[in-house]
């Protein structure tokens, strides 16, 4: 279905090509996964397969490609669209009209198709993706994952023989992105549809792949293989292949469900030999409040965000906020640094109360970074963009270096900012708020499209903070770096919050917010990969 | 719903009195009917919170309109009172004429002149509520197709804008950042620019990875030249006109054949360039009885309205100068505006359909 030989290729700015005499064959019916860490060429790769690159994009390509028997390099993108179904990362940003069933029109309209068999193709794609539900529907009304499920039939009404996503899950909820990898894999087995995903979050997706590829960047040849054999291989796995690498089990589990006799087998084991010990708790002092939100209220539009939420963070304590899309986290975050006020209810800091204060007053001690960097970032380097938040603040410029060798950021402090990768420019967007050295930090949903690596150094980065004092709360949907680095989570369901405690009990008593190594024992002992190693090294 | 069609006969039979029409009971039988379609059915719709927006505007032009008339117009015989007087010289010309009599029959143009306005402003916010702007699109003629398309998304993408200028405001706030002057604007646009254009870039991409475009003009760029040279050229020829026709108080004969010349040229272009994108359009809108009925309502209204202005055109003017009397009303011309709430039959079965 799909063939390349010796494919080369470098944007038109750059020397150092992505990919580099890179093969490739994709069997028609397959499954493949691309993985690699971000700024590998993944989104290069794929954008080859309708043209995209280079007829989008310019730059020189060297080699051949035959996809579904058409050479993209030919037919460019329009060409290929009747062939190659492509859906990108933002759901936010691919949409054309404004209505459902328009929407899934628009592909056919420009291909001049029969008004009666556009009719029958909207009928056969609403149903394929379980979306007939949403055909009135106005798309801004719709919630991410149904967003990407229409943007999926919106190339489906073609009938290609490929769909090739690009991280279509990496700006959802875990909810929403199972939603659109299961609808990923019934159109898989059901249809024989040849699909081509890349994606960071491998625990999702992994069983579902017939063959993964590793692109390790830099245009070094890439792995190819059955998702076990790849991922013996790479490093960027998640948990559970980190714990059966590190333990031997084999063959690899790819799955909890695959996982669990080797983890009964280790539970037994440690059992044993941890009998013995003791536990030994820190004994619960109890620490001034720093962050204290009293019974608050806010609703906007009609709907109501937040009920009646109480929550009270001490000093240099880490709190995780979680919960499903719409909940209240970002609510409440907005709430604590001043940018929203409570329609009933107080806010106080430091046993103050924030009625009154400026935003750009309480920012001087409290850090709130924005779940998109891109509304952070304006400067021509970095330099000039932390200078810019120490003068706001008045504060001395300069006297950053150590912050951003920390965040891994040294080589591109004069660099402009918009051109970093993204895991790059979150760091920088986190590191302009940093710079001005507040005592609470607030993070909003910092993992987006983040890959393991980077998500290992963001929570080692964030606990070092901790350690030195700073208060953390972070809102996010990913239970894995909720596991690495915070001590206390708070759950929120309609503005409330729902359950709160400490890490280790909250994700041993959930299904849903629990991570993969907490499901696979069962123990409040075991939350991450860290604590069986330490446990067993013991 | 009802049907695109029904809604640009209904967008016509409102407007067509409010155009020829300046007799204030008409204006506001038609402006009652119009806010009353638009309360029963309007209100369902997603778009709802603009017509507010229409509606401050209109009332801000229908006051600014009043307060123009009351105050530099001093014809009438009916005093009302009398301001104090200030007249604007330029050289020995009075230019500007405040104050001085103010009279009831002013203030009765003014406000007539103002109702229209807030009429026709109105009827546009109505139609602009119901109507589904993609449908409304595909009735186009296909050399304007593309071009509104394009000018759809560009309008689709301003609430986005305006939603992530918030967003940046609010990032750069908890940096400390307060806004003093032109150049701390920097920090707002910079992002909003850059953020704006990655967001342009993936939608045209998504946009061509789905064959949006223009396949077989592409092929010649000698023809795409000659293309854009005719447009400039039309274009060119339309200003040209619309100068001379502003330079000069009466229209020569030379500016009304450029202009129409101009504009013949342009139409064919396009048209030679939407004959190069073969595209169809998906239609699946239902012609239901009630649209019919909407329909024949409008189009007697339109009826009867044309047929009063052509027999006398001054029948629907109300002129309160020299003296101010009371308007006329004509109960049938009146009935036959009654059909913009015609519309407002389907209201239960659209609040059910909403409900869903």
């Amino acid at each position: 279905m799909i063939e390349l030989r010796e494919v080369t290729y470098s944007y038109p700015d750059s020397e150092l090509p992505v990919l580099r005499n890179l093969c490739l064959e994709v069997a028609e019916g397959e499954f493949l996964l691309v993985i690699g860490a971000s700024g590998s060429g993944k989104s290069t790769l794929l954008r080859c397969f309708n043209g995209l690159v280079p007829h989008f994009y310019g730059g020189t390509f060297g080699g051949q490609i035959r996809v579904a028997g058409r050479d993209p390099l030919v037919e460019g993108p329009r060409g290929m669209s009747a062939a190659v179904g492509f859906v990108l990362q933002d759901p936010e940003s691919q949409f054309v009209v404004d209505s459902v069933e328009d929407e899934l029109a628009f592909a056919m309209e420009n291909h001049n198709l029969e008004p009666s068999v556009m009719r029958k193709r909207v009928e056969e794609v609403l149903d394929q993706l379980n979306i007939a539900h949403l055909r009135h529907r106005k798309i801004n009304t719709l919630s991410g994952g149904e967003k990407q499920r229409v943007a999926i039939g919106a190339v489906l009404s073609l009938q290609p023989e490929v769909l090739v996503l690009d991280e279509p899950t990496s700006q959802l909820d875990p909810q929403a992105a199972e939603e659109v990898l299961t609808t990923l894999q019934k159109l898989n087995s059901d249809l024989g549809l040849t699909i081509v995903l890349s994606e960071h979050r491998l625990e999702r997706v992994v069983q579902y792949a017939d063959r993964v590829m590793y692109l390790p960047g830099h245009g070094e040849s890439p792995l190819i293989g059955l998702p076990s054999q790849v991922l013996m291989q790479v490093d960027l796995v998640p948990p559970l292949i980190q714990v059966a690498k590190e333990l031997e089990w084999r063959p690899l589990p790819l799955t909890i469900k695959e996982g669990l006799p080797f983890a009964r087998h280790l539970s037994a084991y440690l059992q044993h030999k941890q009998d013995s010990e003791s536990n030994n708790h820190s004994p619960d002092m109890a620490p001034k409040a720093v962050v204290d939100v009293r019974d608050v209220w806010f609703s906007y539009n009609g709907h109501e965000a937040l009920t009646g939420l109480s929550l009270s963070v001490a000093q240099a304590e880490f709190v995780a906020l979680m919960g499903r899309n719409g909940s209240g986290k970002t609510t409440l975050l907005k709430h604590i640094v001043g940018l929203l006020r409570p329609d009933r209810g107080r806010v106080e800091l430091w046993g103050e109360n924030i009625r009154g204060r400026d935003v750009e007053d309480l920012a001087s001690r409290i850090g709130y970074v924005p779940q998109n960097p891109g509304s952070v970032l304006f400067a021509d380097t970095l330099r000039d963009e932390l200078d810019f938040t120490r003068r706001s603040h008045g504060l001395p410029t300069g006297g950053y270096d150590n912050l951003l060798q920390r965040l891994h950021l040294s080589d591109f402090a004069d660099s402009y900012p918009r051109d970093l990768s993204g895991g790059e420019r979150q760091r920088a967007a986190m590191a302009a708020i940093l710079v001005a050295d507040p005592d609470v930090i607030l993070l909003d949903e910092p993992t987006r499209g983040l890959d393991y690596e980077q998500k290992q150094s963001l929570a080692q980065f964030l606990r070092a903070l901790q350690g030195e004092g700073k208060t953390v709360l972070m809102s996010t949907h990913d239970v894995e770096l909720v596991a690495q680095c915070a001590d206390r989570v708070a759950i929120l369901g309609e503005g409330e919050i729902v359950v709160d405690g400490p890490t280790r009990e909250v994700m041993s008593n959930s299904m849903v917010f629990s991570s993969q190594i907490s499901k696979l024992f069962r123990d409040n002992r075991f939350i991450a990969v860290a604590d069986v190693l330490r446990a067993l090294e013991r | 719903m009802y049907h695109t069609v029904t809604w640009m006969l209904w967008l016509f039979a409102a407007l067509l009195p409010a155009m020829l029409t300046r007799n204030p009971l008409y204006l506001a039988t038609l402006l009652l009917a119009v806010a009353v379609a638009y309360n029963t059915i309007g209100r369902l719709s997603p778009m709802a919170s603009s017509w507010g927006v229409f509606l401050k505007a209109g009332l801000i032009l229908a006051t600014l309109s009043v307060l123009f008339n009351l105050l530099t117009v001093h014809y009438g015989d009916t005093v009302m009172f009398t301001l104090p007087r200030l007249t604007l010289h330029l050289g020995r010309l009075a230019i500007l004429d405040l104050g001085g009599q103010t009279t009831l029959e002013s203030l009765a143009y003014g406000l007539t002149s103002g109702l229209s306005l807030v009429a026709i402003l109105l009827i546009f916010a109505t139609f602009n509520v119901l109507v589904d702007h993609h449908r409304l699109l595909r009735r186009t003629p296909a050399f304007l197709y593309q071009t509104g398309m394009i000018t759809s998304i560009a309008v689709a993408f301003v609430p986005q804008m305006v939603s992530s200028l918030q967003e940046i405001r609010e990032a750069q706030a908890i940096r400390g950042h307060r806004f003093r002057g032109i150049r701390n604007l920097l920090p707002l646009f910079v992002p909003l620019l850059t953020t704006g254009l990655e967001r342009a870039i993936q939608l045209a991409e998504s946009m061509e990875a789905r064959g949006f475009g223009s396949v077989s003009t592409s092929r010649s760029k000698g023809r795409q030249t000659l293309q854009r040279v005719l447009i400039a050229t039309a274009l060119f020829g339309l200003l040209a006109a619309a100068f001379a026709r502003s330079y000069y108080s009466s229209v020569p004969l030379a500016s009304v054949l450029l202009a129409l010349g101009s504009a013949a040229l342009l139409v064919g272009t396009l048209m030679a360039i939407g004959r190069g994108v073969k595209r169809s359009r998906y239609h699946r809108e239902l012609w239901r009885r009630r649209d019919t009925l909407v329909s024949i309502a409008c189009f007697t209204s339109c009826a009867i309205t044309a047929g009063f202005w052509l027999r006398n055109p001054n029948a629907l003017f109300f002129y309160p100068y020299p003296r101010f009397s009371l308007p006329d009303f004509n109960a049938v011309i009146g009935l036959a505006l009654l059909a913009v709430v015609t519309p407002v039959l389907a209201a239960p079965k659209m609040r059910r359909h909403n409900s869903d």
